[in-house]
């Protein structure tokens, strides 16, 4: 019988390590808010450099206007998306947030295309190296966040009921 | 004790077991080992349940974790509009120092 006991008392600690271990998974709209953090980091990262070098010379003027416009569509896709996680966090219904989760996917899809731009401004020699090391973290993240999604984050997005329904 | 019985004759004639007395202990037996596993399953279940349910974050934690999540989200995006909005003094300070627009880029 004490062989016996020990064995449960090793069984339970097991056990309850395992459930420690499954215990930290961020929520899907937390992971999102916080690669869009991430991108906009890197985005910001890059126009300082872009900034830099316009003002030293280095970059033309006419390049860096292509890059900060660019940029401007980030921005303005990172408040769409802020927008659409709040209204996603907040929906009642299943199907409020079915519509809203699909709203979050359409716009980290959308947030390649100013990327795509950036890529395609013709640098000079002397800027060409730390611009593009710039782009290439802006890309990089944006492809994590964009394999998330093809991992199976969207339908996390789709499968966590709303507040309402767990109450 | 009548003469001609033997002390180890009358004490063999009731030691060995019957087959029924060997099943019935065996019963015995797993019933002992089962009346002490199924309080301890039923321990060990209510411990796995405790300890998800103190591990598991509150619906109070999750919306604090997404509003702090957001709050930074906002604050990162008001610092890239801030670096965009620099822009026009970094090209102030390009047309000062007199560079050209026109520089020839080599891609």
């Amino acid at each position: 019988m004490t062989r016996f006991a020990s064995i449960v008392v090793v069984a339970s600690l097991l056990l309850s390590a395992a459930c420690a271990s499954g215990g930290g998974h961020r929520p899907p709209d937390v992971a999102v808010a916080q690669t869009g953090t991430s991108i906009v980091g890197a985005a910001t990262e890059l126009q300082n450099v872009v900034n830099q070098l316009t003002a030293a010379g280095t970059l033309p003027v006419a390049a860096g206007q292509k890059i900060t416009d660019a940029n401007k569509v980030v921005s303005a896709k990172a408040v769409q998306l802020s927008t659409a996680l709040k209204a996603y966090h907040a929906a009642t219904s299943l199907a409020d947030r079915s519509a809203k989760a699909s709203e979050v996917q359409a716009l980290i899809t959308q947030l390649s295309d100013p990327l795509a731009t950036m890529l395609g401004v013709q640098l000079p020699a002397g800027a060409a190296q730390s611009v593009s090391r710039a782009i290439g973290s802006v890309m990089q993240v944006v492809g994590a966040i964009q394999g998330e999604i093809a991992k199976g984050l969207s339908g996390a997005l789709l499968l966590r009921p709303p507040l309402a329904v767990l109450a | 004790m009548p003469k001609g019985t033997t002390t180890a004759g009358a004490s063999s004639a009731s030691a060995a077991p019957s087959a029924g007395d060997n099943i019935v202990s065996r019963i015995n037996d797993v019933s002992n080992v089962i009346g002490t596993l199924v309080p301890a399953v039923g321990a060990i279940g209510s411990m796995v349940r405790l300890l998800a349910t103190a591990l598991r974050p509150t619906e109070a934690q999750a919306a604090q974790a997404f509003d702090d999540a957001i709050a930074e989200f906002d604050a990162k995006v008001a610092a890239l509009n801030a670096s965009i909005a620099g822009f026009e003094q970094a090209k102030e300070q390009a047309q000062s120092r007199g560079v050209s627009a026109m520089t020839q880029p080599t891609k």
